[in-house]
């Protein structure tokens, strides 16, 4: 048997395998490595090609792991849809989508936002991923690309959509983090603190060119 | 039909089906690989002015064509402004050729710009994007 499979070398067989032939035979490739075979390749080329009806790349629970790496995968990347997660800084927020922002999809622009503030202005990043804990999207709140607080701590709705201009998605999560602050500090609703507030997030986290 | 073999087959047939859109319609380069989404304004005379400026960078200007690889995936075209309208009134009068988000990836463009004058924001926005990381470590 070791003269007629020999030593080739592409392909380096993954145990257990098995090498199914026309005769009904089967040979066991872990046997062939006892034997003092270490490399198979397939296709063989001295050995008959066409005496080779199939070969088993992977056992069942091969089978099934692939199968539950893609399943989780398919998993993970819808989850991520509804969840904004940064392991680094240990921040989680809900990304709730309203009926239309079903059809904008405009999640990653708000993602996006967030990681402008995260790097850009550090100190808003960290009072938002504390303070908040939801962010709802949708449609015209509060006209058209803009958002809305309606009261609620730890829940602010934004309306831009999947092409904003990320700088603005940004400044506007700083705009009702900073009504979120008013409101859990007890303090009146102003919208000039916050339309400063988000100004100065724009001024920071944007780089024009030319100055 | 074997399973590894069906999913060969699908995952070889995404990736053609990948790489040919993003070569139709965005910028897409093996070497040096580059792999940036064009977004053009709608309406725009010259087309393709960011993937013609991205081309112009590649020929004559290769170390801000590398940064603009390495930090950019996505260039927009769309006007920049870098206050609120409700504080500053005169922030969309002004005119900025192009603009970076920083900790993003994204370059924006000014729309209806030319070719040339776009390569030249574009040197400018990736050397901008490298002195911001390089500022982070």
């Amino acid at each position: 048997m070791q003269q007629n499979f020999g030593y080739f070398g592409r392909q380096v067989v993954i145990l257990p395998h098995i090498l199914r032939l026309d005769s009904g035979w089967t040979v066991n490739v872990k046997a062939l490595i006892g034997d003092g075979i270490t490399k198979v390749i397939y296709p063989l080329h001295t050995f008959k090609i066409s005496n080779i009806i199939g070969y088993d790349t992977m056992n069942i629970t091969g089978k099934k792991i692939v199968k539950l790496i893609v399943a989780v995968s398919v998993g993970v990347w819808i989850f991520s849809y509804f969840v904004y997660y940064d392991f680094e800084t240990s921040c989680f927020i809900k990304l709730k989508p309203g009926l239309m922002s079903f059809v904008e999809f405009n999640h990653s622009n708000i993602k996006e936002g967030l990681q402008a503030l995260k790097y850009g202005t550090p100190d808003v990043y960290a009072g938002v991923c504390s303070n908040i804990d939801t962010i709802e999207s949708d449609y015209g709140c509060g006209g058209w690309q803009g958002g809305c607080h309606y009261g609620e701590e730890g829940r602010i709705t934004l309306s831009t959509t999947h092409s904003e201009f990320v700088g603005w998605t940004a400044a506007i999560i700083g705009h009702e983090y900073c009504h979120d602050l008013q409101l859990r500090e007890g303090r009146s609703f102003s919208e000039e603190e916050c339309y400063s507030f988000d100004s100065q997030i724009l001024q920071t986290i944007v780089g024009v060119y030319p100055n | 039909m074997d399973f590894l073999k069906f999913i060969s087959i699908i995952t070889i047939a995404v990736a053609v089906l990948y790489i040919g859109y993003r070569a139709s319609y965005d910028h897409f380069a093996i070497f040096p690989y580059c792999s940036i989404s064009i977004r053009e304004h709608f309406g725009d005379a010259d087309k393709n002015s960011i993937g013609k400026a991205l081309s112009l960078l590649r020929k004559s200007n290769t170390e801000s064509y590398r940064l603009a690889c390495k930090y950019f995936d996505k260039i927009e075209e769309k006007r920049c402004f870098n206050a609120d309208g409700h504080i500053y009134e005169n922030v969309f009068s002004k005119i900025h050729k192009g603009c970076y988000v920083k900790g993003t990836k994204r370059a924006y463009l000014l729309p209806g710009e030319t070719a040339e004058q776009n390569a030249k924001t574009l040197s400018a926005l990736s050397q901008f994007a490298r002195d911001f990381w390089h500022s982070r470590q």
